[in-house]
């Protein structure tokens, strides 16, 4: 055994690396913070807001909601199980997210699943959203839905979007 | 083994997103046994995990990214292995505290380098221009991210240097023990 020398006894060096430790968490914190305005921007200043939501089954059957009371703090999760009957898991994740199961008795199997878009008004078009549900902040007057399919892939790309025929884009232009 | 334990901790923590001592595994069979058994660990488990996958299989090209990413993690243990500061650290009398700093934020440092590139990844086809996927990327993956570098930073405080510390005295202590003919 010999007694710690050089970097390794220096205070500063261990100083260092608690700043590290700071610089990533504020960096990646700071990132989280930006996901609610980086796609989409809401002018209104109204408590209630208007949101259309379609529910694609992927057996034919779609339903509109098109719902007038939402309340603006409400995220695209506190919507949905406002207009179906929703079974989720809640991840243990930042911010306490949810993994939709099952809506309106419709369940994953296989590589059967829920599918969550949002409709960009600058594109005219369909976009899978980047983030789920909880992250998803309603703004007056948007369309979003979900739809159910077994996608060959997980890569958004190869989704198809919820009304069959429909535009799709990869990202929505801001 | 390590490929093995990093497969069988996946599975075992597959509802917990981002959350996986694999990553730990894989430094950790860097720091032991050397850059290419940590390397050969991060390849093998990726490609059965990528592969075999209840949440789908990965495409090809993120499959890559993933597999390079994890590789980080054996050269930030073939690194660190090298340093004076771990050696010091290994051979002082009361090093372990400073050293699970030290490691820590070496896995930390991998996880963040993982983290961003591996978010970039999944949006390089999806956008015009590499900053913003970079990006977009960056901005959606910090939920998970955040998860991920903050487990991350527990385990490699903890089990690894312990697990670096055990392996040195049951090292030393094979070393002298008498041997029977």
């Amino acid at each position: 055994m010999k007694t710690v020398t050089s970097l390794a006894a220096n205070p500063i060096f261990y100083l260092g690396l608690l700043v590290i430790i700071l610089a990533i968490f504020g960096f990646q914190l700071g990132a989280y913070s930006r996901i609610n305005n980086l796609f989409l921007h809401d002018s209104s200043s109204q408590n209630k807001i208007v949101v259309n939501t379609l529910i694609n089954y992927g057996n034919g059957t779609s339903t509109w909601h098109n719902k007038t009371d939402v309340a603006r703090t409400w995220n695209f999760y506190d919507l949905t199980i406002s207009i179906a009957r929703v079974d989720a898991v809640s991840s243990v994740g930042v911010g306490n997210e949810h993994f939709i199961q099952a809506i309106d008795g419709v369940r994953q199997a296989g590589r059967f699943y829920w599918t969550l878009w949002l409709f960009c008004q600058k594109d005219t078009a369909w976009a899978a959203s980047p983030v789920g549900a909880d992250l998803v902040k309603l703004i007056n007057g948007q369309s979003l839905a979900w739809y159910y399919q077994g996608p060959s892939s997980t890569d958004p790309a190869t989704w198809q979007p919820p009304i069959p025929g429909a535009t799709k884009v990869s990202i929505c232009r801001n | 083994m390590f490929a093995a334990l990093s497969l069988g901790t996946n599975y075992a923590l597959i509802d917990i997103p981002n959350v996986k001592l694999m990553d730990a595994l894989v430094f950790l069979a860097a720091f032991l046994f050397g850059l290419k058994v940590g390397v050969a660990v991060a390849v093998s488990t990726w490609g059965v995990y990528g592969s075999v996958n209840p949440y789908g299989q990965d495409d090809l090209i993120l499959l890559s990214f993933l597999i390079i990413g994890e590789c980080f993690y054996a050269v930030g243990a073939s690194v660190l292995k090298r340093t004076t500061v771990a050696q010091d650290l290994l051979g002082a009398k009361r090093g372990y505290g400073r050293f699970s700093l030290v490691v820590g934020v070496t896995g930390l440092l991998a996880t963040f380098a993982y983290d961003l590139m591996t978010n970039f990844a999944s949006w390089i086809f999806r956008t015009n221009s590499l900053y913003a996927a970079f990006l977009i990327g960056t901005v959606t993956g910090a939920p998970f991210s955040l998860l991920h570098e903050g487990s991350n930073l527990v385990f490699f405080a903890t089990v690894v240097p312990s697990a670096i510390i055990a392996a040195r005295r049951l090292g030393r202590n094979a070393s002298t023990e008498p041997r029977t003919k």
